[in-house]
């Protein structure tokens, strides 16, 4: 892996991020009113339910975690794909570089934007009072494992677009049920109980759960394995079925001559 | 006194030195032999057919359908060779080929069958070694630039990404290779002029100061001001004599001048690979030089009447346009042209011009084009 070609990546997307100066203002503003708003809405939830206070501390921890780390996990499902956008792809692959840096290198910027946002939710939710208690061990396994899943799918989605030129069912299947399912704004307890079974299929639903009791309770990885081993053997499995057709997919455009197309 | 070990010592002073030039000699060979290879680009019976059929049919063939694939031929087995430091031209009609060869030398293509090698690097199994070493002008040479970049920004990029040791340096030293003057530096991409971008995008080609460089439709754009310098800088290789330049263009006047040797390639076939001082012998030599005569525009009507009687001499072949006639005359004889010129006096026509005329190069790669096989 080559630091200074990671650095030109960098550099452009910060430069094209700046570019947009109305919209960087904009996306400033949502982040820090956003926080704000997820911050009232859980202090306000806490007052009147008592009875999620018991598993989580408070419902704004609970809220924040969640929102935080989706931004991250939405990142690592997308960005397989950014990085073969078919406008720039040709080029990518004209630079003497491995695939594999192209694609972190794609991404790199994306993360440190996720990484911000996820800050700024808890800055301001510690403000609000919202009490952590984290393991760090846990807290990475979970970040760690929820990214790797993610990317496995990711992979899986953005080479059956590359293949079909099609907008692909997969992404849309696990980020339009995770809102509703996957316990981003409310524990997916909630739900009716044959819901449930939606959620258990959803690995956000693992992730989250798993991050939550990793930062809110301090639970170390061996009170976690439920969560722990679904989530390693999906990242197992997503990754190499992700990988394989990925690259599939790169070489079947380069042999019908399709690497630029949209 | 030369005594024994005087001789000795010299003796030894000649062995190590004789040994050190064989050695150096041995280890220059074993060390460059890149350098010592002759060709730069082998490309052996290429050949790749474009599948057209679409997803839909793709699927229902999975399923036991039948249907057949479409597939568009692009190439048809090609072959050449390119040798280093050379200004190799390919030449062709729309749809002829060429885009996709480039593509595959530049391995973003993969060919069905036949091998090709740049530098020696076989562009499939050592795409990596291939793309350290070149440098291209795609087709579409807009790909890979960032719209709310600027042309510095941009062009930075590409230095990080091929990891060159001055990037900003080097980025305002292609910059002024290609003429972008400074002002224009510090824009959008989205707002340079057509013109301004593709010389952007061949700064971009020239960025890794590669030994190769590819050049597809380079001049789309540029203004006649330019293309007369890019020309000058196509021939001396863009200032390094060991340079091999690859140019695809369907323009003619491109490539003469520029290139030492053409392909002229059409439907996936390469019809010949000639010097372009050569390729007028392409063409029989019977039919190579024509004759033109010019008359008054009053003797028009007599100039039809000579036409009639041009039956009487060995006329091959000719043409009236208005007052101008032309005609092929057999083995290209003055005396019989001579004599189409002296009945025309006699008959009273006022003859503004008799001369010779050349056969444009245009006019021989149209002939071989339609001629196809004969000429190789
Ligand atoms: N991705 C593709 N899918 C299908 N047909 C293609 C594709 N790319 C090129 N072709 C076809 O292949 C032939 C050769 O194209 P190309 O190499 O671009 O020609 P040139 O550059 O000489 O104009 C043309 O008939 C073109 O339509
Ligand atoms: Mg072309």
């Amino acid at each position: 892996m080559q630091a200074k070609r990671l650095l030109g990546f960098l550099y452009i997307d910060f430069k094209a991020w700046l570019a947009y100066k109305y919209e960087l203002f904009f996306w400033l503003l949502n982040t820090v009113v956003g926080a704000f708003t997820y911050a009232f809405l859980g202090t306000y939830v806490t007052l009147y339910e008592k009875e999620l206070m018991v598993k989580y501390g408070s419902f704004l921890s609970f809220l924040i975690v969640g929102m935080a780390y989706n931004y991250i996990i939405y990142t690592s499902l997308m960005a397989p794909r950014m990085a073969i956008n078919p406008w720039n792809l040709m080029w990518r692959l004209l630079i003497p570089a491995k695939l594999y840096e192209i694609i972190i290198g794609s991404v790199l910027f994306r993360y440190l934007i996720g990484i911000f946002q996820f800050l700024t939710y808890f800055a301001v939710a510690t403000l609000f009072g919202a009490k952590f208690n984290i393991d760090p061990i846990s807290t990475l396994t979970a970040i760690i494992l929820g990214v790797a899943v993610m990317w496995g799918l990711g992979m899986i989605s953005a080479g059956i677009q590359v293949i079909t030129k099609r907008w692909d069912p997969v992404t849309w299947f696990f980020t339009m049920l995770s809102g509703l399912f996957s316990g981003v704004w409310f524990p997916y307890q909630l739900l009716p109980e044959p819901l449930q079974y939606v959620s258990l299929i959803l690995p956000q639903t693992y992730i989250l759960e798993m991050l939550r009791g990793a930062m809110l309770r301090a639970k170390s990885l061996t009170l976690m394995m439920d969560q722990l081993i679904p989530l390693v053997l999906s990242a197992i499995i997503t990754i190499s079925i992700g990988y394989f057709i990925y690259m599939k997919s790169i070489e079947y455009a380069k042999e019908r001559g399709t690497v630029g197309e949209y | 006194m030369f005594d024994f070990w005087n001789n000795y010592v010299a003796l030894n002073y000649f062995y190590i030195l004789s040994f050190s030039i064989i050695f150096i000699y041995r280890s220059s060979n074993v060390v460059k032999v890149g350098t010592l290879m002759k060709s730069s680009i082998e490309v052996d019976n290429l050949k790749k057919s474009y599948d057209k059929t679409r997803f839909r049919d793709r699927v229902a063939m999975l399923f036991g359908a039948k249907r057949t694939r479409e597939k568009v031929v692009a190439l048809d087995g090609v072959s050449f060779k390119v040798r280093k430091g050379e200004v190799f031209g390919v030449l062709g009609p729309n749809g002829a080929g060429k885009t996709t060869i480039v593509k595959i030398l530049t391995t973003v293509l993969i060919p069905d069958s036949g091998e090709a090698k740049v530098l020696g690097y076989d562009v499939i199994k050592e795409s990596l070694e291939v793309r350290k070493r070149i440098g291209v002008l795609p087709e579409d040479s807009r790909r890979g630039f960032g719209w709310r970049l600027t042309a510095f920004e941009n062009l930075l990029f590409y230095a990080y990404a091929y990891l060159l040791p001055n990037p900003k340096e080097r980025v305002k030293e292609v910059l002024k290779l290609v003429e972008l003057e400074e002002e224009h530096w510090d824009k959008w991409y989205q707002r340079l002029s057509q013109g301004m971008k593709q010389k952007l995008a061949l700064a971009r080609a020239l960025l890794p100061n590669p030994s190769v460089v590819f050049l597809d439709e380079p001049t789309k754009g540029l203004d006649i001001m330019f293309v007369a310098k890019f020309r000058e800088m196509v021939r001396n290789k863009f200032g390094d004599e060991d340079r091999t330049i690859f140019l695809s263009t369907h323009d003619l006047r491109l490539v003469e001048g520029t290139c030492d040797r053409v392909a002229i390639i059409n439907k996936g076939k390469i019809v010949a690979i000639k010097p372009v001082s050569e390729l007028k012998n392409l063409v029989p030599n019977s039919i190579r030089n024509s004759y033109v005569l010019e008359v008054d525009s009053k003797s028009t009507d007599r100039l039809n009447d000579l036409v009639l009687k041009l039956k009487e001499l060995d006329i091959e072949w000719y043409q009236v346009d208005n007052h101008k006639l032309e005609f092929l005359v057999k083995d290209g004889s003055l005396e019989v042209a001579n004599e189409v010129l002296k009945m025309a006096i006699n008959n009273g026509i006022l003859v503004h011009s008799f001369h010779k005329k050349e056969i444009d190069i245009e006019e021989v790669i149209m002939r071989i084009l339609r001629g196809g096989k004969n000429a190789s």
